[in-house]
């Protein structure tokens, strides 16, 4: 119990601590910019193209689960593109996941992307991409003080976005890609509260489209 | 540099972690004397002395029951013999509590991990639990909660999946029955007027004969809400009907496999006398089989078939009238635990306290 509200806590301050950084890069975000980005500034006074060419980004996105979970949510990302053709996304998101046994369930995830940007043109990209994620799901019982079935689940996920840069700086992106989870089987309904002994995997597809903010330090 | 303009940016968390924090405390209040039946029977003399006679109290020392024990660890092994323990005597009144189901095992159960195994969850801690949630009364607090009369709470412990060949359905087959879809559950049936003696089938070991007596006609009251015996002459045949119109469960449920129900079917001819003994047709409890060959105690045996007659079921047996008989008499009987069970047990001796009884006795007469 005390655990899982720690869990609970840690996502979300994450997401916390993501949405923040996020709103202050968007406020921020033009001062900074003639200073570190002079060149570029001159060719692409008003073109969308260098966003790309930015090391971070931060994004918010809002993100559907469909198969074992169906759910919605929304989560934020740090991502830091060190190479050419690599870069990585730190994520947090926290999704309303249906519970067929009553009572509200949701799930708090953080975990990473690496992907390979591969531009086709200088304002859009496409990237393949695969990652890992712990979940921690937690329901709500319907009957207060029924015992809780909450779980740690661990995904490990391919897939592929798109991303459209119309603007300086700003870009918004869809992703869509398949997770396969080790968890628990788990029944939560009137006061029972049921986590299986025995591991299980479940599959959820996952689509999030959100917008993204790009900068350098 | 306060590039991101920290202290706005850290509001959102400290909000967050304040609010999830808040969710944390909880209050708890103690109880004021002690979890174990006795201490709440000093107030509640009705239900302890009801309490007290009932299987529940005696789930963990009834002759049967431990005679069994060894014959378990024997066959299934140590944990077997500790998973009967959990359920029989889950201490939940604490170590120096009741030997069996006590007060706050019902009484403080907040839950289930579970509708099966004995996995309740009692937490006695918090205010006791009551149907109308009346008796803030400076003796101890209490709430109501809907789990107190539902079919889930008793089915936390009713429905049995081993160890060994162990499994007592009970709260599957309620739930299947239509007393269910109709929302009669266990306590509407077994606890008339919130009574506490949790009529079933077994006796009260050990106790008077007066006491055995009483139970012995509660447990015949009880079996003949549940079961109805019909005899039909057809042709040469008579045809025996046995009809589960009154239990929210199978019959026998639960221990089927100590149970002996059956029909007897006895003719007479025209001096009144009984053409031989009767002839059993048929029998409800489970059949227990080493090799095919029947046993006495589900711990030799390798298959268990369950026989009991579903909730809603009948059942018949088709019996050729002997040449010359003038009437023919069906008897329902049941006994709580078979007779060459309790000899296998080497409980021999407490045969007196088992009694065969005759639910209902129909006879015809065949001109
Ligand atoms: C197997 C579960 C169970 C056990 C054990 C049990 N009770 Fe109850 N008790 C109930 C249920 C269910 C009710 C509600 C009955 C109803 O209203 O239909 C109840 C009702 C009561 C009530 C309210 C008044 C009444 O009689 O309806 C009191 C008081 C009470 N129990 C005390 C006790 C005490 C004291 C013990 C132990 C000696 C005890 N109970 C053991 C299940 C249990
Ligand atoms: C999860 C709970 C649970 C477990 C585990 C369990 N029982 Fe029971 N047992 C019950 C219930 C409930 C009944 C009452 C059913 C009935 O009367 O038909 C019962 C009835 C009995 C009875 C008949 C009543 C009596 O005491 O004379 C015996 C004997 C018995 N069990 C033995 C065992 C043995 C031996 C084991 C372990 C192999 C075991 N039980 C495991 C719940 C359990
Ligand atoms: C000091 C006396 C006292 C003791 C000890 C005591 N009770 Fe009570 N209890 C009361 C009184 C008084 C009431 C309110 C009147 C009534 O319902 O009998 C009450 C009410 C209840 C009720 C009925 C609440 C309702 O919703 O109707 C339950 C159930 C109950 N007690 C259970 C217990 C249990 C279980 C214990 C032991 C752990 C216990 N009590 C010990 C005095 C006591
Ligand atoms: C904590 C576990 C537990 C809970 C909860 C529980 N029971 Fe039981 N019950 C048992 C056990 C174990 C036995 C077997 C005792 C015996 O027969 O020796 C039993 C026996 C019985 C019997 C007597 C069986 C017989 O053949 O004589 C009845 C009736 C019964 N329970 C009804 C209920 C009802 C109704 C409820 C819910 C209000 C309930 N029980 C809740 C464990 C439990
Ligand atoms: C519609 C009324 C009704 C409901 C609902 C009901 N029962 Fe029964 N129960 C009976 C009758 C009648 C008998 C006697 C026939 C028999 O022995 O099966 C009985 C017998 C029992 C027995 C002991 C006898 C045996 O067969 O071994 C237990 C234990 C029991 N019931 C538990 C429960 C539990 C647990 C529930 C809820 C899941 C429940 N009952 C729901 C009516 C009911």
């Amino acid at each position: 119990m005390a655990m899982t509200r720690m869990f609970c806590l840690v996502c979300l301050t994450l997401l916390a601590v993501t949405l923040s950084f996020t709103g202050a890069a968007l406020g921020q975000e033009e001062p900074d910019a003639p200073e570190t980005r002079v060149e570029s500034d001159e060719s692409n006074e008003s073109g969308p193209s260098a966003a790309f060419d930015e090391d971070l980004a931060l994004g918010v996105y809002g993100t559907a689960w469909a198969g074992a979970y169906p759910g919605v949510g929304g989560g934020g990302r740090l991502r830091w593109e060190p190479f050419d053709m690599l870069g990585l996304d730190l994520f947090a998101e926290s999704l309303i996941v249906d519970n067929p046994g009553g009572g509200l369930r949701h799930d708090h995830s953080i975990g990473f992307n690496l992907y390979i940007p591969i531009e086709l043109t200088p304002s859009f990209r496409i990237r393949p991409l695969f990652g890992f994620c712990a979940v921690f799901s937690m329901i709500e019982p319907a009957q207060d003080g029924a015992p809780r079935a909450d779980d740690v689940l661990f995904g490990i996920h391919g897939g592929a976005g798109v991303e459209w840069s119309p603007q300086r700086y700003f870009s918004v992106f869809l992703d869509v890609q398949a997770t396969g989870y080790l968890g628990h089987d788990r029944s939560s309904h009137g006061w029972t509260g049921e986590v299986s002994e025995e591991y299980g995997t479940f599959a959820v597809v996952q689509a999030s489209l959100g917008a993204q903010v790009h900068f350098s330090l | 540099m306060n590039r991101f303009g920290f202290g706005i940016r850290w509001a959102p968390v400290a909000l967050i972690a304040l609010i999830a924090i808040g969710g944390c405390s909880q209050e708890s209040a103690a109880l004021p004397f002690g979890p174990e039946a006795e201490s709440c029977g000093t107030c509640h003399e009705e239900e302890y002395a009801a309490w007290a006679t009932s299987p529940h109290a005696t789930s963990g020392t009834s002759p049967v029951f431990e005679a069994l024990l060894v014959e378990v660890e024997g066959a299934w092994g140590v944990s077997a013999r500790d998973a009967c323990i959990d359920c029989h005597q889950p201490s939940h009144g604490g170590p120096d509590g009741e030997m069996g189901i006590g007060c706050v095992s019902c009484h403080a159960a907040t839950g289930n991990t579970g509708e099966r195994d004995g996995r309740l969850r009692v937490d006695w801690g918090l205010p006791l639990i009551g149907p109308t949630g009346e008796g803030s009364n400076g003796a101890h607090e209490i709430r109501t909660t809907g789990f107190l009369t539902s079919a889930s709470l008793c089915g936390t412990c009713h429905e049995v999946t081993g160890p060994g060949l162990l499994d007592e359905p009970t709260l599957t087959e309620h739930r299947a029955s239509d007393f269910a879809e109709a929302d009669i559950s266990c306590a509407t049936c077994h606890m008339p007027e919130g009574e506490h003696r949790f009529v079933g089938l077994d006796p009260p070991w050990g106790a008077s004969e007066e006491e055995a007596q009483r139970a012995a006609n509660d447990a015949r009251e009880l079996f003949r809400d549940a079961v109805t015996l019909e005899v039909e002459r057809v042709g040469g045949d008579a045809i025996i009907t046995v009809t589960n119109i009154g239990a929210g469960h199978s019959v026998p449920t639960g221990a089927a496999f100590l149970r002996d129900v059956w029909v007897d079917v006895s003719s007479h001819g025209p001096d009144g006398e009984s053409d031989g003994n009767p002839r059993r047709v048929l029998s409800f409890g489970a059949e227990m089989t080493l090799n095919g060959a029947p046993v006495a105690l589900i711990t030799d045996a390798d298959e268990v078939v369950s026989r009991s007659l579903s909730a809603g079921d009948s059942r018949q047996a088709r019996v050729a009238i002997p040449e010359g008989a003038t009437s023919i008499t069906a008897t329902l009987r049941l006994r709580a635990v078979r007779w060459d069970t309790l000899d296998a047990l080497g409980l021999d001796a407490r045969h007196d306290e088992v009694p065969t009884i005759d639910v209902d006795t129909i006879t015809i007469a065949l001109h």
